[in-house]
């Protein structure tokens, strides 16, 4: 979405140019769709948010194994790295890197779109470390069977 | 509260008897003196009944304090499994079977009292020989089964062994071994979505049993089973045992499974009300 609005924006500043547009003119079309660009940004990382909110329910089973298990922090956030939750952070930046080659061709700033991605990535590899020590480190019982004393 | 460890408590034969309890394992609790010993040192004096302990319960209390409440899980249970036993903790749901196994796991801890595994005080541990712990001592088996769905049989089964200091290839032996232990051979690739419920608690076996260690905990392993495939389980189970001298805890409520072991502990709402059989003591 980032790249559409750049790319739109792009093609209508081009085009407006071609009728004689005025710098006045198409700077206010640039302005506008930077905004959308702003706007498709935030729409990712509220995606960002829910794959995040996805994930955490895929990976409590998988944590409690390893937990029982004695795994280290660092083997089991490898593991977790090589499954599930690498699937969207690798769309995310394969999708940041596609965007940032066609902005590059049309002459646009690359740097937005790999910047999101990076941004998408990041977050999401942060929350699962600290998703993952604090679960291996805690001293009661695993969420879901807090409860459970049968 | 912990308690020092006592001196050897006696077996309890007394109440009302279940009578089809395994009377052929005249071998049972065979290892003792071998095996489990947590602690460097070996003296190689006779064993001491603490040294024949595998697993020790003293007044084990535990509360949960919820918004509205607090609940008692488990008040003031004592008693010890020796080691190479097969001892089936039953109870209804809600008993504790499930909090009295996880403290063993050192995956919960109790509010009062102590749990001990060999020399081992679970709540003496710190984070590194916490996690060493249940990587080395404990090998632990679920109900739910708790395989990791991204990651094959064989990966399944290799967990316990990622942080070991060993050869990759020995690795690969010891996950091979463990994978046609249980009848899997030739399974090692699939995922757990692949396999039926009988196979999956099989790689759940093999899992908690990989690693070599000396206390098998295995809750409800057949609870999500048929007859026949949670008979086969508790094969597995009994081997492990009988042919490797590991001490094995199950806490159930399927009582065919109590035809099969060597004592039983009774939990009736948090309290131990009594045990039966070889291999467990009250104190």
């Amino acid at each position: 979405m980032v790249l559409i609005s750049q790319v739109s924006g792009h093609l209508l500043t081009q085009a407006i140019t071609a009728y004689d547009a005025t710098a006045a003119q198409t700077a206010a079309v640039r302005s506008e769709t930077t905004g959308l660009a702003l706007s498709a940004s935030a729409l990712g990382l509220a995606f960002s948010a829910a794959v995040i909110f996805t994930v955490r329910d895929r990976l409590d089973p998988e944590l409690r194994t390893y937990r029982a298990t004695g795994l280290p922090a660092t083997a089991a956030l490898r593991l977790i790295l090589g499954s599930h939750p690498v699937i969207p952070v690798a769309a995310a930046l394969s999708a940041g890197v596609a965007a940032a080659l066609v902005d590059a061709v049309l002459g646009l700033d690359p740097l937005f779109p790999l910047a999101l991605a990076a941004a998408f990535a990041g977050s999401l590899t942060l929350w699962l470390s600290a998703h993952v020590l604090r679960a291996l480190a805690r001293q009661a019982p695993d969420r879901g069977s807090a409860g459970r004393v049968g | 509260m912990v308690r020092a460890p006592s001196a050897p408590e006696r077996v309890v034969r007394s109440g009302p008897s279940f009578p089809n309890l395994n009377s052929q394992r005249r071998d049972a609790c065979p290892s003792l003196g071998q095996g489990l010993d947590l602690s460097s040192a070996s003296s190689g004096a006779p064993p001491s009944a603490a040294a024949t302990t595998a697993v020790a319960f003293r007044s084990v209390t535990k509360t949960y304090a919820t918004s509205y409440e607090t609940v008692s899980a488990l008040d003031s249970v004592s008693f010890a499994v020796e080691r190479g036993g097969v001892v089936a903790v039953v109870g209804p749901s809600g008993s504790g079977k499930t909090t009295l196994l996880n403290m063993a796991a050192a995956l919960d801890f109790p509010t009062s009292g102590s749990v001990r595994v060999g020399a081992t005080e679970t709540s003496g541990l710190g984070r590194d020989a916490l996690q060493r712990f249940r990587n080395e001592v404990v090998g632990v088996i679920f109900q739910q089964f708790f395989l990791v769905d991204h990651l094959t049989v064989f990966g399944n089964v290799m967990v316990p062994l990622i942080p070991r200091d060993l050869p990759a290839p020995e690795k690969e032996k010891r996950v091979l071994d463990a994978i046609a232990k249980v009848g899997l051979r030739g399974k090692e690739r699939r995922l757990p979505s692949e396999l039926s419920g009988g196979e999956l608690q099989r790689v759940a076996v093999a899992r908690g049993v990989v690693g070599d260690p000396q206390v098998v905990l295995a809750d409800e392993p057949t609870g999500n089973l048929d007859s026949k495939k949670g008979a086969e389980i508790v094969d597995l189970l009994l081997a492990e045992s009988r042919e490797r001298g590991k001490t094995v805890l199950i806490a159930t409520h399927d009582l065919r499974i109590l035809e099969r072991v060597d004592g039983v502990a009774f939990l009736e709402d948090g309290r131990l009300s009594r045990v039966q059989g070889r291999c467990v003591q009250t104190g």
